[in-house]
């Protein structure tokens, strides 16, 4: 169902959305996720990334204050939304669920 | 200085990206461009630019729809823009029918000549894998030169091939044994001709021709028959043929053993009835070992698809070939048999072309006649753009955009071209069945099926497209402020010159394809008035029965009791297509390597004398023979074969041909034309045989009276042989066949010529009355100030002078290469027809002068007052 699934990408992205905050524009979340995740996006990549998250409602966005460095333009500055919240903790919520009920056998790992 | 990003990239961004979004996506390249070109500036360059062609989404670009105006279209419009449509084509009707018509016989000349040009493509290919299927043909190596038959030997031992499947071999002709007459069962002495073929058991598998009922391989056994539905009706009615027996030349009983279907007119191979081998062999009374060196019709089908050239490989193995061809240069070549019905002329051991050639022609004159009529579209809607002027200011003043405006006369191209494509197809329908009598073919509206329909459909969509484009896009563009002030007209010189390119481009299409047909039409005319070397005029050809030629005497003198006839020969080959030629031939002297073919001809002692033959040398034969040896008879030979031979003087020389027959030269004749004009003349034999030996007599009757003279012979056939049906043929018409593919040719350029001085002529009324509407104005000021008439017509017709004079720059050198290209073509052609050229491009000026005149008779003879009043 389009709309309520969360990918991976887009997952991680509006995480990083969150941990920047409220800071969060293309390049920032870009930079982001090379330092945490190790993952090297095209700024197009992620600029699609955050339109269908806004798309989605799991995103708002607003233009901040013009900088110097940008050639005196604007940027789009993007925060979560209460259904953006929502989402994360359902998958959370899933992910520790699913994790708790691996029996403990599959874990153990025996050196062969 | 601060570095900055690369101006074409940056550029391009701005161009193609939705404005609410440039300012985010243009800020963070910027941003990362300029963290980049502080360690390098050159990958900071590439960086910026891959960023910006990454960001070529389309998500991210501009899209048509402005948020200031609705450019939906809505039910509404489009019934006002049909509404607008209707009335602007009663306000002119003249105009707009020229349109119609234009645009429709166009259409219908696109139509019926791909219905040919799909006809001619399906030949063959409603065989079961028909691209399993070859024809093998056959290359001697003469002297170093190629000639090719379109034949292959009997004893061709192609089933030694792992790939080959069935091997075919079929004898065909079109006079006995394969010209057979039948009684029908209940009919009433007269017989019925139909023509059938020889052929190998296999030829129902290889070719998917499918029998109806009886024996699925009626070939197999020695004494059976398989006929066609049609012969199965005119012989035994509704009743059920299967296992009766029929006589073959009124003796030999076969029984019937299959129906099939009639043979489908895309077939190169026709027949009406198939007969084993053996019957053959018992029809020419030649043996089996015989049988083995002949040459006949040979089909491969092979279990796969393998390349021609692999296959013709293989064949000219040894052990497929024959060592005894190999060693006398003989080489087989399998073509696919798909390709053969286009692909069948051959010259010196190479393809060249066929039909396919006139294919390409005609394709190509569809698309001219094509082009000739949308550009008169255009130039009539863009012409006529100045009546509708005030409608477009007025539609752009209260509110209309530019793109409201392309879609209405995008619609009412569309409705144009849609309405003279119904018109089209009128038109072919009511066209076809002359078309059909014209290029003698049954073509039928039905061959457009299946896939066809959408291409007609897509072809119609972009006919629309390209003659809606350029008026809607002009029309659309005119200033709605200056139009409505008064000088609408006058603001488009620039589309004026396009006009006049247009026309420029129409004038070369249609001179050039009238002068090209004139080419066609002389040389025809050439070939036919041509010196063949011997009379074709007012001479029947017969072909006598077996019993016919045994009381060939009682004929003769029968028939020659009416005055109508002149005299009678007989020929073993009709002189004007002798066909066969050998290299068996020998004499004194001859090299041992010399392969040059002959063309023999065995006839009676009056045979020079009633075809006219001119005897240079020597004497002509004479009713009784001369020479003492009973074996050898008296020969005759052409100019051309007297070269070929060497000999100084080559009256009394001996010859030897087809290896068993001598003859002793007794004079020289003037050479023949035996064969196509597109051939060179060939050395001739011409030797003195017997009655028995000659099938066909030939007989002369004086000019004007075919009629008794066809009276006079049928009586005296009637006499001979009650039963059989005479069949005898004009050899003019004759002749006239021979040349069939390139009078139908001439017939439809002919045609399409015409079609293309009709669409021409539109298109000059189309401009003329533009033009003269345009300069209403002027000549009334300069009649005011005394201008005579034929001055004022000047000033019109100097708008038309250089569009005529580049058309004929352009046209007549095209026309000139492309026909001496085609004429090239004929070993014998008439000279480059020049004084028709200047008497068609003279026409043409009359032509265009007279039409301008007319167009603006009205306007120049007007009282001055009354065009400069009106404002």
């Amino acid at each position: 169902m389009k709309g309520s699934y969360l990918g991976e990408l887009e997952e991680l992205i509006l995480l990083t959305v969150g941990v920047l905050f409220p800071e969060a524009y293309g390049v920032s979340v870009m930079d982001e996720l090379k330092i945490q995740a190790g993952r090297s996006l095209n700024i197009s990549a992620v600029h699609s990334v955050l339109t269908r998250l806004e798309e989605k409602g799991y995103l708002k966005s607003h233009t901040g204050q013009p900088t110097e460095e940008r050639g005196g333009r604007r940027k789009r500055l993007f925060t979560l939304t209460a259904a953006g919240k929502n989402v994360l903790e359902e998958s959370r919520a899933l992910r520790n669920q699913l994790y708790g009920m691996i029996p403990k056998p599959a874990f153990e790992f025996k050196l062969t | 200085m601060r570095p900055k990003p690369p101006k074409w990239a940056d550029r391009f961004l701005a161009w193609y990206c939705r404005e609410d979004l440039l300012d985010e996506i243009q800020g963070d390249i910027y941003e990362l461009y300029e963290r980049k070109a502080k360690e390098s500036p050159r990958t900071a360059n590439w960086q910026f630019a891959w960023n910006v062609l990454r960001f070529f989404r389309f998500k991210n670009i501009k899209k048509k729809t402005s948020e200031s105006y609705s450019t939906t279209i809505s039910a509404d419009m489009l019934k006002n823009n049909l509404l607008v449509f209707i009335r602007n084509f009663r306000k002119n009707p003249g105009h707009s029918l020229l349109s119609l018509f234009g645009l429709s016989i166009a259409f219908s000349c696109i139509f019926l000549i791909s219905l040919w040009v799909i006809n001619e493509f399906s030949f063959d290919r409603f065989h079961k894998d028909p691209e399993n299927l070859y024809k093998v043909i056959t290359h001697v190596n003469a002297n170093g030169s190629f000639q090719t038959e379109f034949t292959a030997g009997f004893n061709m031992n192609a089933e030694s091939i792992p790939e080959v499947e069935e091997v075919t071999h079929i004898s065909t002709g079109s006079r006995w044994p394969h010209e057979l007459c039948f009684w029908p069962e209940n009919g009433d002495g007269e017989c019925i001709y139909f023509n059938g073929v020889y052929a190998s058991p296999s030829l129902f598998s290889t070719f998917s021709f499918s029998i109806l009922s009886g024996d699925p391989n009626p070939l197999e056994d020695v004494a059976q028959i398989a006929i066609s539905e049609k012969m199965a009706r005119t012989l035994y009615g509704e009743e059920s043929p299967l296992g009766k027996t029929i006589k073959i030349d009124g003796s030999k009983e076969v029984s019937i053993a299959a129906v099939f279907q009639d043979i489908p007119s895309q077939s190169s191979i026709k027949f009406d009835f198939a007969l084993p081998f053996s019957i053959y062999q018992r029809q020419t009374g030649i043996n089996e070992e015989r049988l083995q060196s002949w040459f006949f019709d040979v089909y491969l089908k092979t279990s796969s698809n393998v390349p021609a050239k692999q296959l013709s490989e293989k064949l000219n193995h040894p052990t497929v070939l024959g060592e005894e061809y190999l060693s006398k240069k003989i080489s087989y070549e399998a073509v696919p048999f798909t390709d053969w019905h286009l692909n069948n002329a051959y010259e010196n051991g190479k393809n060249a072309g066929g039909r396919i050639d006139y294919v390409r022609l005609f394709i190509l004159i569809a698309l001219l006649v094509l082009a000739m009529a949308v550009i008169n579209f255009v130039n009539l809607s863009t012409a006529r753009a100045t009546l509708r002027a005030k409608e477009i200011g007025v539609r752009k003043a209260i509110g209309a955009v530019k793109n409201t405006l392309i879609v209405q006369f995008m619609s009412e191209s569309f409705m144009m071209v849609l309405a003279s494509f119904l018109l089209g197809i009128a038109w072919t329908v009511l066209a076809l069945p002359r078309f059909n009598s014209l290029i003698d073919a049954s073509l039928s509206l039905s061959l457009i099926g299946g896939m066809n329909v959408l291409y007609l459909l897509v072809f119609l969509v972009s006919v629309a497209l390209l003659a809606g484009l350029y008026p809607s896009l002009v029309l659309s563009s005119f200033q709605s402020a200056r139009i409505l002030k008064g000088s609408g007209a006058n603001n488009f010189t620039g589309s004026l010159n396009i006009r006049k390119v247009l026309m420029t481009v129409q004038l070369c299409l249609s001179i050039g394809i009238i002068l090209f047909s004139s080419v066609i039409y002389f040389q025809l005319d050439f070939i036919r008035e041509k010196n063949l070397g011997f009379d074709k005029e007012n001479m029947i050809r017969l072909e006598p029965s077996f019993r016919l030629l045994k009381s060939y005497d009682a004929f003769r003198s029968e028939t020659l009791k009416s005055d109508a006839i002149i005299d009678m020969t007989a020929a073993n080959a009709n002189p004007m297509i002798i066909g066969n030629s050998t290299v068996a031939v020998d004499w004194a002297g001859k090299s041992p390597d010399s392969q040059i073919n002959f063309q023999t001809l065995a006839a009676l002692a009056n045979f020079s004398e009633l075809f006219g033959l001119e005897v240079l040398e020597g004497r002509a034969f004479l009713p009784e023979k001369q020479t003492k040896d009973s074996l050898v008879t008296e020969a005759l030979i052409s100019e051309t074969a007297a070269a070929y031979l060497g000999f100084e003087n080559p009256i009394g020389e001996k010859i030897r041909i087809h290896d068993y027959q001598d003859c002793e030269i007794v004079g020289v004749v003037n050479d023949l034309h035996t064969g196509s004009l597109k051939e060179s003349i060939q050395p001739l034999i011409i030797y003195s045989m017997p009655i028995e030996y000659l099938p066909g007599i030939y007989i002369k009757y004086k000019p004007g009276e075919a009629q008794k003279a066809l009276e006079a012979i049928s009586g005296a056939y009637k006499l001979i042989e009650p039963d059989l049906l005479i069949k005898y043929w004009f050899q003019d018409e004759t002749f006239d066949n021979l040349y069939k593919t390139e009078s139908i040719a001439s017939n439809l350029v002919l045609t399409f010529s015409v079609i293309s001085i009709v669409i021409a002529v539109i298109g000059i009324v189309g401009l003329a009355t533009f033009n003269t509407l345009r300069k209403t104005k002027e000549i009334g000021v300069r009649r005011v100030f005394g201008a005579s008439q034929f001055e004022s017509l000047l000033v019109l017709v100097n708008e038309f002078v250089w569009v005529l004079l580049l058309a004929f720059l352009i046209a007549v050198p095209v026309a000139w290469f492309a026909s001496l290209k085609w004429l090239n073509t004929y070993a014998y052609k008439t000279e480059m027809p020049w004084a028709s050229f200047l008497w068609i491009i003279v026409g043409a000026v009359l032509l265009i002068l007279g039409i301008i005149w007319i167009q603006s008779q009205k306007t120049i003879a007007m009282n001055p007052t009354k065009s400069l009043r009106n404002e």
